[in-house]
């Protein structure tokens, strides 16, 4: 199995009046070909930061350290002309709000047509002043209905009317899914979905995760989700993210039904909280990320905080096959 | 085909598009249309007759055929001026608002100090050293009416660009060259569309002030002309109304069909706005 995403210690950091918040801060990970690796953490925890740093799309924050090689080649300090033959074409982003990621100016049919446009042709070709820029041939039109009948949009007769809806006149599902058909028109090496069942209601939330799963088969895929249901039904990798590190990352079993690190322990059980048990909040809003505790982020609120967690910095360590980044950790170690 | 629902379903864009396309037909088939030449002498001061549906001026020429004739004049003037503004502040606004940051401060800073410029005296400045004609008057109105629409298409843009298809536009790989034509631009054209018109109503106006007052191009015939000649021989006090009434009356019609587009298409692109004229 070849490694097709590799990102080590990236910095993300973002300048503010108040201070530079630092959304991203030592995050190690690496994505496998032909794997689900699920991306999972709350609100504000830099996952998103993540994803599209990789697609070098993090303005205004800025790069300060660390490398990211993607299918073998370092892109790191790639100039914004290369990235843009990355993103998309090997590197697609299904975006996180479905409301907005459509342009509410073009149908279905004409925004697929630009995604194939844009694999064919590239950027910079005198395409784009074309009047008949948005008409699909033949052969591009089979290929969207193609794409579409993938993602489940298959209804026959309604297909026309589908390809010449704008995207208010759809549901948030059927955007969700016009969205994907969108990112595999690109057919990319790696598909990001960033939050993709947030918004969705359940039964459409089954739909996409179902769709999802199918997906999973054919190419390389990258969850971000804060919902446990979608991480635990689709990835065989999991990274749980706090405050601009990953804390506790391995393969899905381990890190779900066994989890190590203190935050993944609360965050897991917020999750999976029985009606009437006492809810146990982690509390992150109370993290600043301008000027973040010294050591470990999480000692302020850590059940187990110990009087070193508050003194170094935290690394990653080997525990099995699962990576923890904890100090009760390096303590097993040391005593080994 | 999506233009033509638009105009169909807004009866304040129709009845615009009504007016201003009849004046537009007048214009291009003026030559056609005038039963006389409006530039030959004949009995001065007739009053409105069959031959003369308007009757005649001081050197006898027919009110009716200048009338047809100056049309072409006033609109030529207003749509060229309008574009030319249009295309200018499109360009502007749109650079400052995608760029942001130094390119923006400078542009916007341009734009405020063209802002303050006033038209009028400049016109009347330059035809003291320039002889009059109708493109210097386009080039002037179209080179300070630009700021007004490029502070509004800037901040479209500044909104735009922040949205999410723009974002994952972007994820797809678009450069800003993509971005800005293919995305943002559709996204302000009913601006554009409003702005140009209330520019095109601006420099019509503009023309027939500049005309009223002696500074338009006395080798054309155009409705401020008209007026002008009506004032200036003996039209108002002798009370001929056919003579001024027409050239006033053309002109203010054409600006309200040219509003009416205005308003109906910024409503369309915002309804909040709808909601306050439909009240």
């Amino acid at each position: 199995m070849s490694r097709l995403l590799e990102i080590r210690d990236l910095h993300v950091y973002f300048d503010t009046p108040r201070g530079v918040v630092k959304a991203n801060k030592g995050v190690n990970l690496e994505v496998d070909e032909a794997r689900c690796t699920g991306l999972m953490g709350e609100s504000g925890c830099g996952k998103t930061v993540l994803l599209l740093s990789i697609l070098h799309l993090q303005q205004p924050g800025r790069m300060v350290k660390g490398s990211m090689s993607f299918d073998g080649r370092d892109i790191t300090l790639l100039e914004e002309r290369e990235m843009q033959h990355i993103r998309g074409r090997q590197i697609a982003l299904i975006p996180q709000n479905q409301a907005t990621a459509l342009n509410p100016s073009y149908t279905v049919k004409q925004q697929l047509t630009e995604a194939i446009r844009v694999r064919r042709e590239g950027m910079g070709s005198p395409m784009i002043l074309s009047w008949r820029f948005y008409r699909p041939n033949a052969d591009e039109l089979r290929e969207i209905e193609e794409s579409l009948r993938e993602v489940g949009l298959d209804n026959g007769e309604t297909m026309h009317r589908l390809l010449s809806s704008y995207p208010h006149q759809l549901s948030g599902g059927i955007r969700q899914r016009v969205l994907m058909a969108m990112a595999l028109l690109m057919q990319p090496l790696l598909v990001m979905a960033d939050e993709p069942t947030t918004a969705l209601d359940r039964a459409t939330k089954v739909a996409v995760l179902e769709l999802l799963r199918k997906l999973r088969q054919e190419t390389t895929l990258m969850v971000v989700s804060h919902d446990l249901q979608t991480i635990r039904s689709i990835c065989d990798y999991v990274a749980i993210m706090y405050g601009g590190r990953i804390v506790e990352r391995g393969p899905s079993g381990e890190v779900l039904n066994n989890p190590r690190h203190p935050y993944s322990q609360i965050l897991l059980s917020c999750q999976q909280r029985r009606r009437g048990e006492p809810l146990v909040v982690p509390s992150i809003d109370t993290l600043d990320l301008i000027n973040p505790p010294p050591g470990c982020s999480f000692h302020p609120v850590c059940p187990r905080a110990m009087p070193e967690c508050a003194g170094f910095e935290v690394t990653e360590k080997l525990v099995g096959n699962v990576r923890i980044a904890c100090h009760l950790f390096t303590e097993e170690r040391r005593n080994c | 085909m999506r233009l033509v629902r638009v105009i169909r379903s807004n009866p304040l864009v129709f009845s615009g598009v009504a007016i201003v396309g009849i004046f537009g037909i007048v214009a291009i088939l003026a030559d056609i249309m005038m039963p006389h030449d409006p530039w030959g002498y004949g009995q001065p001061f007739l009053a409105p007759s069959r031959l003369h549906l308007l009757g005649t001026n001081d050197v006898g020429q027919d009110i009716f055929s200048e009338l047809l004739l100056g049309s072409r004049t006033s609109l030529l003037i207003g749509f060229s001026a309008g574009i030319l503004a249009v295309v200018i502040g499109v360009f502007i606004g749109m650079i400052a608002g995608f760029r942001g940051g130094l390119i923006d401060n400078l542009l916007m800073g341009m734009t405020d100090v063209v802002l303050v410029i006033p038209a009028l005296p400049l016109v009347i400045l330059l035809t003291v050293y320039v002889r009059s004609n109708i493109w210097l008057i386009v080039a002037v109105i179209g080179l300070v009416s630009w700021p007004n629409t490029a502070r509004v298409i800037r901040s479209q843009v500044l909104t735009i660009r922040q949205s999410g298809y723009v974002e994952s536009a972007r994820a797809l790989g678009a450069d800003d060259g993509w971005l800005m034509l293919r995305h943002i631009l559709p996204n302000v054209m009913p601006l554009i569309l409003a702005k140009f018109v209330l520019v095109v109503a601006v420099a019509m106006l503009m023309e027939a002030s500049l005309s009223f007052l002696g500074l338009g191009d006395p080798s054309t015939k155009s409705w401020g002309m008209m007026l002008r000649y009506a004032y200036a021989r003996g039209g108002f006090v002798r009370g001929l109304w056919w003579w001024y009434t027409p050239p006033g009356l053309c002109i203010g019609l054409c600006i309200l069909g040219l509003m009416f587009i205005s308003f109906g298409v910024e409503a369309k692109s915002d309804p909040r706005l709808k909601r306050v004229l439909d009240r």
